[in-house]
């Protein structure tokens, strides 16, 4: 249906927990990143009385009070990949230190932001090891990419989410999944669905540093600003597991989970 | 009334009967008895009560059901006149018990110019025992029936209602008719609401709250099976839900100088133990659009329907009490087994949430099968497409769900609609594309060759 189900290869995953070697059409639109507002990146064009598969029911309440309707709340793809790859339930071997995701933008909005006053509020907060996972596009740039690697990290990426039902990384979610595996603490300069993902697997949260700009960051999202202020308990550099694991269940939607047949049912994977 | 019968009524209501009339006369009766019974009532009662009390003394006002009465009767009494002039020369100077369970309407005729209700109360009370017990039906003027059904009668009137003295009219409401009581004297003991009404009286509660409310919802949709306004099954839950459903009861039985006597009657038909009605639980969660809820609970209710193989054990015939089931009452069962049972019983509920009228989460259109084969899916069943043979047409019965479906439909045409254009204009825009185009000039020529080719190679091979 809309190109942005394919990003990170959230419909293959959607489609390999339903039981399906690939994923045919999904009937609606799914929700691909965090979202504080109604779901989906602002603008959408739903074509109208199209299912909105979401993650968490605040956000089918805030699309349903602008007008939006036919929401169903199934939780994150992530959670459905942790269940489609039961093997990396568990931390890697040896896993250390923190995987730190700088904002990041998109091919069509940039950050803007000093990327070495990241490198030092990490130096100030972190004691082990660090990755720095850049996004293809920042990855790709070595005037970025080296800002991190002269500050002594290892610096990765975890590919292209795709665009356009192209380049998609299909693996891309389990490159992530695998990657946090090795690592104890997960940090971001924003609360964003990285620190969610970590911290959902027992990963200890922590958000600090420049929170950067997003190039026309619409402001119905509320920025960062809004985000402070709903979750203030979460914007510190160690945040106790307990209060992630709550903040994570609910935003990931842990309650909301739907079981093969329903996702083959609801997406029309059933004709 | 000579050429009347209440117990046989040509343009009239017949008499008071019902199986609460009868467990309310079995608690409230006993075997010594003396009983005036005043009013019609039906054969049934009148032999129940003649059965097991002392004395019976019967007055009525038509003079073929006096006779028919008396026939059947040996021991008893039959008086035929109105109450005004049945005076302590007639019967019993006093009564242990005064039964009027259908009120004090139908005491008197059209030769009686006025005989109000208060004072008709008094002419009862002035034979009864100062220890006597009283067992007075009413009915509701301003009930449920209000709201289910016009109220045709009040422009066409029947024989009956030849139309009474203007100060002559009972008390209207429940307060009024307790207050109306109490100031007679008489301290109430019970006030029942009675359902779907005093002629046929098949439950009569105390109190109105969870289980006892389907009961009383399901009477009154049982007898109001046609068009009606509103669906009377939900406007009875939803009036429970108001703590309104008293007060707006068909009719009541008020009940002075008797102690102990039931809160539900007949006795038992109540189920016992907490819980609620499944269908209500799924159905608050359609309201409210949590899905979650209906994901947790279906399974394991599906759990259960597999487990117990329970052929009643559709959800408007279950109690749902935390994370156990169990059967409500007598359901007509279905013959189906396993998966097949479950999925029938989750399309009955499909379809009573669609004609209900109830808020659907997701486009349902009038679709009974599809929104059955979503609710199964959450259970891990996958429904067969297409597999009945026609299309089922949902029939709200209720002019307001009938309202409701059509705003909803109209909705999910008009998105529909909506997206057929949208969609149409997205393939043309992808037929008048270059890439298409292109693809489109290059692809036909090619097929055209390769099949030539194949036909050349066949030929050859051949």
């Amino acid at each position: 249906m809309h190109h942005a189900n394919h990003f990170y290869g959230h419909a293959n995953i959607m489609a390999s927990y339903a039981g399906l070697p690939e994923p045919p059409r999904i009937w609606g639109y799914l929700q691909h990143g965090w979202n504080i507002l109604d779901g989906f990146a602002h603008g959408t064009n739903f074509a109208p009385g199209m299912p909105k598969y979401v993650w968490s029911d605040s956000v089918r309440r805030r699309g349903w009070s602008m007008g939006l309707r036919n929401y169903s709340v199934i939780g994150s793809v992530w959670l459905y990949l942790l269940k489609v790859h039961p093997g990396l339930a568990t931390p890697a071997k040896g896993a250390e230190g923190t995987i730190f995701y700088p904002f990041h933008g998109w091919e069509g909005q940039h950050v803007l932001g000093d990327h070495g006053r990241i490198v030092a509020s990490i130096k100030e907060h972190e004691t082990g090891p660090v990755t720095v996972c850049l996004y293809w596009n920042e990855y790709e740039k070595p005037a970025i990419r080296n800002v991190y690697k002269d500050g002594g990290f290892r610096v990765i990426t975890h590919g292209y989410r795709g665009l356009h039902w192209r380049r998609t990384d299909a693996k891309f979610l389990v490159k992530q999944l695998r990657e946090l595996r090795k690592h104890q603490r997960v940090a971001s300069n924003r609360l964003s669905s990285a620190v969610l993902y970590g911290a959902s697997i027992g990963l200890q949260p922590g958000v600090y540093g420049d929170p950067m700009v997003l190039e026309n960051e619409h402001p119905s999202f509320g920025g960062q600003a809004r985000i402070k202020r709903l979750w203030p308990e979460l914007d510190q550099p160690f945040v106790p597991p307990a209060i992630a694991r709550e903040f994570t269940d609910t935003e990931l939607g842990v309650d909301h989970v739907a079981c093969p047949a329903e996702i083959r049912e609801m997406f029309r994977w059933n004709l | 009334m000579l050429n009347w019968s209440d117990l046989h009524p040509v343009d009239a209501r017949p008499p008071a009967a019902g199986p609460a009339a009868s467990a309310l006369l079995d608690a409230a009766l006993s075997a010594t008895d003396s009983v005036l019974l005043a009013g019609p009532h039906s054969l049934d009662l009148i032999t129940a009560i003649a059965d097991r009390v002392a004395s019976l003394d019967i007055l009525v006002r038509s003079a073929p059901d006096a006779e028919e009465i008396a026939e059947l009767l040996d021991s008893s009494q039959v008086f035929c006149g109105a109450l005004d002039r049945f005076t302590p020369a007639h019967g019993s100077s006093e009564y242990d018990v005064i039964v009027a369970l259908d009120g004090l309407d139908r005491l008197v005729g059209p030769d009686t110019a006025k005989l109000t209700w208060a004072d008709a109360l008094a002419s009862l009370q002035d034979r009864l025992a100062s220890s006597g017990r009283l067992l007075l039906g009413a009915t509701n003027r301003f009930g449920f029936e209000r709201f289910i059904q016009p109220d045709i009668m009040a422009a066409l009137p029947r024989n009956e209602d030849w139309g009474r003295d203007l100060a002559d009219s009972a008390p209207a409401g429940l307060k009024p008719l307790q207050t109306a009581v109490a100031n007679a004297g008489l301290e109430i003991a019970r006030t029942y609401a009675v359902f779907p009404s005093l002629v046929d009286a098949s439950v009569a509660l105390t109190e109105l709250d969870g289980l006892a409310a389907v009961l009383a919802a399901k009477a009154v949709a049982e007898c109001n099976a046609g068009p009606t306004l509103m669906d009377p099954y939900r406007l009875v839950l939803d009036a429970v839900g108001s703590g309104l459903a008293i007060e707006l009861a068909p009719a009541w039985y008020i009940v002075a100088g008797v102690t102990d006597l039931p809160t539900v009657l007949p006795i038992g038909v109540v189920p016992d133990g907490p819980g609620v009605l499944l269908e209500e639980h799924l159905l608050a969660a359609l309201r409210v659009d949590d899905q979650a809820a209906l994901r947790r609970t279906i399974p394991d209710y599906v759990a259960w329907i597999l487990a117990e193989d329970a052929a009643a054990g559709a959800p408007d015939n279950v109690i749902l009490d935390g994370s156990s089931y169990r059967l409500f009452g007598d359901a007509e069962p279905i013959e189906a087994s396993g998966e097949a049972l479950a999925v029938a019983h989750l399309a009955r509920f499909a379809r009573r949430s669609l004609e209900s009228g109830s808020r659907q989460p997701w486009p349902a259109g009038g679709d009974v099968q599809a929104l059955t084969a979503r609710l199964a899916s959450m259970a891990g069943i996958t429904v067969p497409q297409g597999l009945s043979a026609s299309a089922e047409v949902v029939r709200p019965l209720g002019s307001a769900e009938q309202l409701a479906t059509v705003a909803r439909l109209q909705e999910e045409l008009a998105e529909a609609s909506a997206r057929a254009i949208l969609f149409e204009g997205q393939v043309s825009g992808i037929r008048r594309s270059r890439p298409y185009r292109v693809g489109h000039a290059v692809m036909n020529p090619a097929r055209v060759i390769v099949r030539r080719a194949r036909r050349v190679l066949q030929k050859v091979r051949r």
